[in-house]
């Protein structure tokens, strides 16, 4: 009866074991969208880690603005705040990190878009550079750069 | 004797019964009710065509007010996106409906700034300046919490800074009355059905 046991745990653990493949599995970037408005925007992405270990996005460097930080908006009680996280976000194993309007996000100073896209350089702690492409999203903008 | 007595026990019973009624009646509004019902505080500026604007104003419609500032990179964005998915769900429902983004931030969002700002969004929202006493008014009135941040560039700069605010969606009715708050967090299907409530009356 033990051993059946084992044999049933081995299987079980062998199952979850199917979606956390080798160590090395790379980070990807998801649906990485920017939003610019006049002086100040925001990169809202999807990082997914099918990794097994845990990750940090440390940093984002981009030519495209003065200035990108990693920032979050937090409701304290009716009032938005801007906190800065100077060290970065946390990106769990075989999870997520999730940047999206009204939270977690990447802040950018005077962005300066050339085309449809913003190229951002993400720096993780481990998986180091990622390049990522934002596609700018006109629905949540409402500066018309070089419109009418 | 008895016809008194049947008399007193109808009235006891009639009025359990309403009062049943009247405590099972399900909430009115999704958001938080504002009791009791009293006239928003008042709001004054200018907005971004240059006209004058007053909230007393738009009497006669429902208005959705709230307050950011346009250097905001996130949440002003965010509820201004909102505001346009409010009115592609009301429809028509939307001619009625005042949309009213107040800002905080006096010294950058100049009315030509707003102009460059909320348009973009849709031009038939308003988009305030709010200079001296207006913006004192506003914040007493409203009871809003602002907190300028610090200049990127040095303490004194007209640089980049960020502004904490009250994120609130506040709703006013047809008469003037402030009625219903939402977090700042709502969406618009959140306030979608009490604006509703408030356009049939």
């Amino acid at each position: 009866m033990p051993r059946l046991l084992t044999l049933a745990l081995l299987l079980v653990l062998g199952c979850a074991g199917d979606g956390a493949p080798a160590a090395d599995a790379a980070l990807r970037v998801e649906s990485a969208r920017a939003v610019l408005t006049a002086d100040a925007g925001a990169v809202y992405l999807t990082v997914v880690n099918p990794g097994a270990h845990a990750d940090r996005l440390l940093a984002v460097e981009t030519e495209a603005a003065d200035a990108a930080e990693l920032h979050e908006s937090r409701d304290d009680g009716g009032v938005m705040r801007m906190v800065a996280h100077p060290q970065g976000f946390a990106v769990p194993a075989g999870g997520r990190l999730i940047l999206e309007p009204g939270g977690k996000h990447v802040m950018l100073v005077r962005p300066r878009p050339a085309g449809r896209s913003v190229s951002l350089r993400l720096i993780f702690e481990h998986a180091g550079a990622v390049e990522v492409a934002a596609a700018r999203d006109e629905t949540m903008a409402g500066m018309a750069h070089g419109g009418h | 004797m008895p016809t008194r007595w049947s008399t007193y026990l109808f009235t006891v019973s009639t009025l359990a019964l309403l009062a049943a009624v009247a405590c099972s009646r399900p909430p009115r509004f999704r958001g938080t009710a504002v009791e009791p019902v009293a006239a928003a505080p008042a709001l004054t500026g200018v907005n971004w065509d240059g006209q004058p604007f007053r909230l007393d104003d738009l009497r006669g419609k429902v208005a959705v007010v709230f307050f950011g500032y346009t250097y905001c990179p996130d949440v002003c964005p965010f509820a201004l996106a909102k505001m346009k998915q409010l009115y592609a769900a009301l429809g028509a429902g939307a001619e009625d409906t005042a949309v009213v983004f107040a800002s905080v931030d006096a010294r950058r969002d100049s009315v030509d700034k707003l102009a460059q700002y909320v348009p973009g969004f849709d031009r038939r929202f308003y988009g305030l300046h709010l200079d001296g006493d207006d913006l004192a008014a506003a914040r007493e009135g409203w009871d809003l919490t602002v907190q300028f941040g610090q200049p990127k560039d040095g303490p004194g700069t007209d640089s980049f800074y960020y502004v904490d605010h009250t994120g609130t969606f506040f709703l006013v009715d047809r008469d003037g009355n402030l009625r219903v708050t939402f977090p700042p967090t709502a969406s618009a299907d959140d306030l979608l059905p009490d604006i509703e409530t408030l356009l049939r009356g």
